[in-house]
């Protein structure tokens, strides 16, 4: 295989372009998925992706293919990793790659952005500056919710 | 109101996302906490129970500290007071009544109430139904009704795990679990018959977790070609040796042993083998002739030979101080252990390193050898023979023909009772004088003041040593980190010294 072939270049909605190995980018079940029809050449347009986010995207791909391949960090070191990866988002690149890793397929990604927001709804600020959600119920809904539920309320 | 909310910074993100995308990010929090989000719109009355993963827990109410951190999980719910006593069943009723999801990942309930054993089952037969891959059942209390025998035939569990506070009967009828890859028993009552029965109708088997089991006759056989890691432990309060223990499995690479010794290991094929961990431990009657009837060198107390012979082809192994005990007084003679690179050794102030000596000379690819403390039976050190830190001739040949290349301390200045900090440094100093091939030493202090780390950094950097100058000293603790090499001027000398020239 020439070197041109281990290489792939994935372009983001806003025409921003990544020459990326092949072995990284198809950790994206939706990246195999074309590359194996060859319905695409050697630029695949992600047209649900940002540059911004797919840059990131590309960092926990990179991380995890180096990983995978020679094991030479141990998992755990790869754990810290996901972890610091995570911390510092906010909110909105956060709900952003887990719209990604869904659409590029990526289970792990998916797993680790979700269980981040899970996380970072354990205190009572973080929850206020994540989950803006307009209640439509009236006084009467919510007890009958509450009522329907009684367990999970009762305290 | 709507308008409002749609101020820069306040932005509703997560609605932004599909029903599924909620649901999956809801499936990593327990049912309960999940019920909680109902209330928040009216989009979210019903996704709580569409996750994949069903997590249904009672015993929140056992903890008050647990209850205090729950409450801060939601914290949009505003708290109902509620003078109707809550109902577990009909929430969990109410749940599986309204799960669509077509995939149910995960369902673990755990009981610390009574819930009806006819309940609880009827629950464990739907799920079954549904094709739950990942099953984990917890009774604190008594079932007092066999677990339903289409446990043991399932065409779509991955992970089975069978837990309960008292011992559990299983009566296993006909086992057909070809994907079940995880299978964990804890506290579990079984006989041997069907124990090989349920391994052998696993076909797919690689993780096995025996906690506390409890075989009818004394004697547990583990035996399946496909299994890859295993774990036995029994709590320690069990003080009775197993009649019997075996071990066939061949393609087991991983194995966690915590157990008082068996009286006999008839077979154990572990060729395969590359990482153990062992807290093997004599009964406290074994302990009791081992301390005082002193038996003479050849008599053994118990006979864990076989079975340490049998994992001799480890490349990581863990002992525990206990295991320690277990090969001085237990084990005729040393195994070789020649593929050895990564030794980890538990140390405690009662037990004495008296198989140390023999078994350092039996690893001849030793690279990395770790001290989980540096504790050992001062006491008696100059009745022991060839303790490690006296330097006696037994000694001085197994440390200064190591080939360990890495030495870590792990709780250094960890003190128990009137020793001082300095009996542990003059023990790393021994290390550094004799030890040959050391290039790397590693203190993990257990200290809180920088001081001390400079101090017995300087100590260790200014002593002679057997190692080459290369040999780089780091003392760690969480405060700070100090590293650096030393000049090599002393090390010709003293390796002379040691090789006994």
């Amino acid at each position: 295989m020439s070197k041109s072939e281990k290489k792939i270049v994935l372009k983001s909605l806003d025409n921003e372009a990544f020459e990326v190995e092949k072995a990284v980018a198809l950790q994206s079940q939706t990246i195999w998925v074309m590359c194996e029809d060859k319905c695409v050449g050697n630029e695949i347009p992600l047209e649900n992706v940002t540059g911004q986010i797919l840059a990131k995207v590309i960092d926990y791909c990179k991380k995890h293919a180096v990983v995978d391949g020679d094991g030479d960090e141990s998992s755990e070191e790869l754990k810290n990793w996901d972890t610091e990866f995570t911390k510092n988002m906010d909110q909105s690149t956060l709900f952003n790659m887990i719209l990604a890793a869904n659409y590029l397929n990526i289970k792990s990604l998916l797993n680790l952005t979700c269980q981040a927001v899970a996380d970072k709804t354990k205190t009572i600020d973080e929850f206020h500056t994540f989950l803006n959600i307009e209640n439509n119920f009236t006084p009467e809904e919510e007890a009958q919710i509450c009522q329907e539920n009684l367990w999970a309320f009762d305290d | 109101m709507s308008s409002k909310r749609m101020n820069l910074g306040s932005r509703d993100l997560i609605s932004g996302l599909p029903d599924c995308l909620i649901c999956h990010i809801l499936s990593f929090v327990s049912t309960k906490e999940a019920a909680s989000t109902s209330i928040l719109a009216k989009r979210w009355r019903y996704l709580f129970a569409l996750t994949p993963n069903l997590v249904f827990d009672d015993s929140v109410y056992q903890n008050p500290e647990m209850v205090n951190q729950k409450k801060y999980t939601f914290p949009w719910i505003t708290k109902k007071e509620s003078k109707i006593p809550r109902s577990f069943v009909d929430f969990v009723d109410r749940v599986l009544v309204l799960h669509q999801n077509p995939l149910l990942n995960r369902f673990s309930l755990k009981c610390e109430d009574v819930v009806h054993p006819a309940i609880a089952i009827g629950w464990i037969l739907k799920v079954l139904d549904r094709g739950v891959l990942d099953l984990d059942l917890h009774f604190s209390t008594e079932l007092h009704c066999p677990l339903p025998s289409e446990m043991f035939v399932s065409e779509t569990l991955v992970r089975l795990k069978i837990g309960v506070r008292d011992v559990l009967a299983i009566d296993v009828k006909d086992v057909f679990l070809p994907n079940v890859k995880t299978l964990c028993l804890d506290y579990v009552m079984i006989k041997n018959s069907d124990f090989a029965k349920l391994l052998s109708g696993c076909k797919a088997l690689e993780e096995l977790v025996l906690n506390n089991l409890f075989e009818v006759r004394y004697s547990c056989s583990v035996s399946n070609k496909t299994i890859k890691k295993l774990m036995v432990c029994r709590s320690r309060t069990f003080d009775e040796n197993h009649k019997r223990v075996s071990f066939d499995t061949p393609n087991l690479v991983y194995l966690e042993y915590s157990d008082t010794i068996a009286d006999k290991y008839p077979k154990v094929n572990l060729n395969s083998l590359v990482e153990a961990s062992l807290d093997l431990r004599m009964t406290s009657d074994q302990i009791f002739k081992a301390t005082y009837e002193i038996p003479a060198p050849e008599e053994m107390v118990g006979n864990a030979t076989n079975f340490l012979m049998g994992i001799c082809n480890v490349k990581i192994l863990y002992l525990s101080d206990a295991t320690l005990e277990v090969l001085t007084y237990c084990c005729k003679p040393m195994p070789e252990f020649n593929n050895l690179i990564h030794l980890t050794i538990q140390t405690d102030p009662d037990v004495a390193w008296k198989s140390l000596p023999a078994l350092l000379k039996n690893c001849p690819k030793l690279e990395t050898l770790v001290f989980e403390g540096l504790h050992h039976r001062y006491a008696n050190c100059a009745e022991e023979d060839g303790c490690l830190c006296k330097p006696c001739e037994d000694t001085t040949t197994c440390l200064s023909s190591s080939p360990v290349k890495v030495l870590k301390i792990l709780k250094f200045g960890e003190i128990f009772d009137d020793y001082d900090i300095e009996e542990q440094i003059k023990q790393v100093k021994h290390f550094l004088e004799t030890m040959p091939n050391l290039e790397q030493l590693i203190l993990y202090y257990d200290t809180s003041f920088d001081e001390d780390v400079n101090e017995v950094s300087t100590q260790l950097q200014r002593h002679p040593r057997a190692a080459s100058s290369k040999c780089k000293i780091q003392v760690i603790s969480d405060n700070l980190c100090l590293s650096s090499t030393v000049p090599s001027t002393v090390t010709t000398k003293w390796d002379c010294l040691l090789s006994g020239f």
